[in-house]
């Protein structure tokens, strides 16, 4: 079951690029969570906050 | 001791359905009770929190109606100044319900959903519709100036979707309105936006996002016996670490909740089945079946549209640190993330490069490194790979931190520029860049034992065994290899049945084996057991394109 989104950071403009924007994800033992964006071009880190 | 003990008796001597003001700090006072009549005779209003300030006095929620005038009476018994402002925490008439019996003079203020809400009511239709909040806030709001400062905060839907909390700085105290009304199960009003989902954030969000609060001022003083109309009182000025305790009783209640209607229980067998923390066997579960059954329709309604799901997570800006030497600090496309058993964080990218979009080639940028390392501030550990790859795309780092990456290249050129042989190739690096192993035969398309149709992506057990996607083109299987690159089996054709797939685009393992392969074009993750069965288990629809899966193994 999904209990958590992180929304696309390129969902507004995925239309028209019609390529993904997050493609690669990975997580450590503490929720941190690490996103590689293909159309954006960025390196991403999400803290879990609560 | 005896004047303590004298209290205490008084308080519990009391009925705490009548209206009583006692004092919180200073000039803080709270008055509790107001029992409502007719279809409310059941219901004690909430509490009404008063603060006198230099200039008149403010306060928090009016109780149900018919309060007005006993709200006025107490105030007069603590000062001679005239109520000049009123708060209202959320729109229900056992806090708003005095507002029209107040002088008219007064201005009133709320969050601004909860002014929406109020309008709907039948209490502020026609004349009273004028009593209807004038000065509204989204997220936060300061009142006054000095030691009569307040702040109001917003921080999500909870008990309705405008529940303010009212912070008097200088005294340190909070009115948290009904977002803590009591130790209980929570009362969620969907009709008014409220979310048992949400109920947890929105209170740790709170508890995280206030400061030098050490008293809580509960939305009620009392605690309803059952459904018997009789009630025991409850101390409206409770501790910060009460709140704070409030907030993980929601998070346990909430996440048990979910996990019971992931093993398909009913609710019914969710409440039954509820087992809390023994700290919270005091609180009134009145709600629970109520809240359960929220938290299933929620949680349903949610997976048919994610935007609407929690986000408990907060983007960390300027990380990493890419060095200005590297094409100027700015990234290309970037396929894959991985953390090595250390905790350090290996990237997979395009060489800096954004063209072809969506499908960047390295091929002309061979001074650049594709593989880099950073630790977990995000400062440049290690970089390399330069000169390898034309079209970098799967990635993974195995337990003894070797780095495994797939060349999805399958063209002789790309952008006019010969791919020079490369692709069709899954490479294994040591941690410092020496190539250790290569599958796959060097840019050649097949199906074999030892050639693929554009690797997507990798996966290594923690035995050894490799796992490849295959891929990009028109193999649509899954390849395994034992751990010095031996051939052992494949599985999987073109096709959107079980154990089918249509662009297989990525591979992870999990601590018990089970294979997790984002099956890109059929929209779905396909779960398999065991890796030495590879037998098909299950698979997960509406997932985008099914890019990438990543496990903790």
């Amino acid at each position: 079951m999904v209990t958590a989104f992180i929304p696309d950071p390129d969902a507004a403009t995925q239309e028209e690029s019609t390529i993904s924007g997050a493609s690669g994800i990975a997580a450590d033992d503490n929720g941190t969570i690490y996103a590689a964006d293909v159309a954006p071009h960025m390196l991403r880190k999400y803290i879990k906050v609560n | 001791m005896t004047g303590a003990l004298s209290m205490a008796i008084v308080r519990a001597q009391r009925d705490p359905a009548a209206v009583h003001i006692e004092n919180v700090k200073n000039n803080l006072y709270v008055i509790t009770g107001g029992r409502g009549t007719g279809v409310q005779a059941n219901t004690i209003s909430g509490n009404t929190t008063v603060f006198v300030t230099d200039n008149g006095v403010v306060l928090v929620d009016t109780k149900l109606p018919g309060f007005g005038q006993a709200i006025l009476d107490q105030v007069r018994s603590v000062t001679t100044k005239p109520v000049t402002m009123v708060i209202n925490t959320h729109t229900h008439n056992d806090h708003t319900g005095g507002n029209p019996e107040l002088p008219r003079t007064i201005e009133y203020i709320a969050h601004e959903n909860t002014r929406t809400n109020m309008a709907r009511m039948d209490l502020f239709k026609g004349n009273n519709a004028a009593l209807l909040p004038k000065r509204t806030f989204k997220d936060k709001m300061s009142l006054l100036a000095g030691k009569d400062r307040i702040d109001l905060y917003y921080f999500g839907a909870g008990h309705t979707n405008g529940d303010a909390i009212i912070v008097f700085p200088a005294l340190r105290v909070a009115a948290l309105g009904d977002l803590f009304a009591r130790k209980w199960a929570p009362l969620v009003d969907a009709g008014n936006g409220g979310s048992a989902t949400a109920f947890p954030d929105t209170l740790a969000n709170a508890v995280a996002g206030i400061k030098d609060v050490d008293t809580v001022i509960t939305g009620h003083s009392t605690t309803p016996i059952g459904r018997s109309g009789t009630f025991t009182p409850f101390n409206p000025a409770a501790k910060w670490s009460d709140l704070q305790e409030y907030a993980g009783f929601t998070r346990e209640f909430v996440s048990a909740a979910r996990v019971a209607l992931a093993a398909g229980k009913t609710v019914d067998e969710a409440v039954s089945g509820l087992k809390l923390p023994d700290k919270y066997r005091s609180y009134d579960m009145t709600n629970a079946k109520a809240d359960v059954q929220r938290v299933y329709e929620e949680s349903r309604r949610a997976q048919s549209n994610p935007n609407a799901l929690p986000n408990p997570y907060r983007l960390v800006e300027g990380w990493p640190t890419l060095p200005v030497s590297m094409n100027e600090g700015k990234w290309g496309e970037l396929i894959r993330v991985d953390l090595d058993p250390k905790g350090n964080i290996w990237v997979f990218h395009r060489c800096f490069n954004t063209v072809p979009a969506g499908a960047a080639t390295c091929i002309g940028r061979d001074r650049e490194p594709p593989i880099l390392q950073f630790d977990p501030s995000g400062k440049l550990l290690a970089s390399f790979g330069q000169g390898i790859f034309a079209f970098p795309h799967g990635f993974t780092v195995d337990h003894d931190e070797n780095v495994w990456a797939t060349d999805a290249n399958g063209n002789e050129t790309v952008l006019g520029m010969s791919t020079e042989g490369r692709g069709q190739q899954v490479f294994k690096f040591s941690p410092t860049g020496e190539v250790l192993m290569t599958v796959g035969t060097r840019g050649v398309a097949g199906n074999g034992p030892d050639s693929f149709d554009q690797p997507t992506g990798v996966a290594v057990a923690a035995n050894g065994d490799v796992f490849v996607t295959d891929g990009h083109g028109k193999n649509d299987r899954v390849v395994k290899f034992s751990k010095d690159g031996r051939f052992v089996k494949a599985w999987g054709k073109h096709g959107a049945g079980p154990g089918e797939f249509d662009q297989p685009h990525d591979i992870a393992l999990d601590s018990k084996g089970r294979l997790f392969i984002a099956d890109r074009s059929n929209s779905r993750v396909q779960i398999f057991d065991h890796w030495r069965q590879a037998r098909y288990l299950h698979w997960e629809r509406d997932h985008g394109h099914g890019d990438s899966v990543h496990s903790r193994s």
